[in-house]
């Protein structure tokens, strides 16, 4: 199970929980606050995130606390390092 | 010490002597496969950088569902030119399912040639939790190819 997989009440079908790997185990994802976070780190890398806190009632004490976070590295361009090397005249 | 972007110095050499081959096709080299490409991945308390010469497993990150030495790239695409400038990028992502660690640095290495490096590349420090790590490949053409001999 590793599913970050929405469905969803549309059109009147009934809604499925959805389950999400987690530090806890499997946890059903109406039980998770979920939050995407992207930036551009800089003109070579960008970075995309996304956490899921807790918000469950089963595990009190894990209640607000990250149990999963994905990244996404993106590298927008490699090293040409020989140009750099290359001393302009 | 930490970890720094580039390609690395003995790659640059070891093009001279035909020691990579990214195409299908050598004139040099016996084989006319392609050889196996990996990427490891680094902590931040790594070394790894322009300087270093071959894949090593000292600093790499560990975890459930993360195999010493990382994970083979997708090579679909031969090496090609536009203008002066001679590039080559994976032709997929490079993922992992399920994975905890914190890191900064990738490692590209030849696994068919003893493991010799060939670049690293750096990001800021991120951390992995019960989750997925995925290395978007940039596009692959001169001025933003993973590896360019301009």
């Amino acid at each position: 199970m590793n599913t970050l997989t929405a469905t969803s009440g549309v059109m009147g079908t009934k809604v499925v929980d959805s389950y999400v790997t987690t530090t806890l185990g499997n946890i059903r994802q109406a039980d998770l606050r979920i939050t995407v976070e992207q930036k551009e780190e800089n003109a070579n890398v960008w970075v995309w995130v996304r956490e899921c806190f807790y918000i469950g009632t089963e595990f009190p004490e894990a209640v607000e606390t990250i149990v999963r976070r994905d990244v996404w590295v993106t590298m927008k361009t490699g090293q040409a390092p020989t140009q750099a090397e290359v001393p302009k005249t | 010490m930490a970890n720094s972007a580039g390609l690395c110095t003995s790659f640059k050499v070891e093009l001279m002597v035909a020691d990579h081959n990214f195409g299908v096709s050598s004139a040099t080299r016996g084989s006319t496969a392609a050889d196996t490409f990996k990427m490891a991945l680094y902590q931040t308390t790594a070394s790894i950088g322009p300087t270093t010469t071959a894949y090593t497993a000292t600093g790499e990150v560990s975890s459930a569902n993360y195999t010493a030495g990382g994970a083979t790239v997708t090579n679909a695409t031969v090496p090609t030119s536009s203008g002066t400038t001679a590039y080559w990028t994976p032709s997929a992502s490079v993922s992992w399912t399920t994975v905890t660690f914190t890191t900064d640095c990738a490692l590209l290495y030849n696994s068919t040639r003893s493991n010799k490096s060939v670049g690293s590349y750096t990001f800021s420090s991120q951390t992995v939790t019960a989750g997925n790590f995925t290395l978007t490949m940039p596009v692959n053409a001169a001025g933003t190819a993973l590896i360019q001999i301009a």
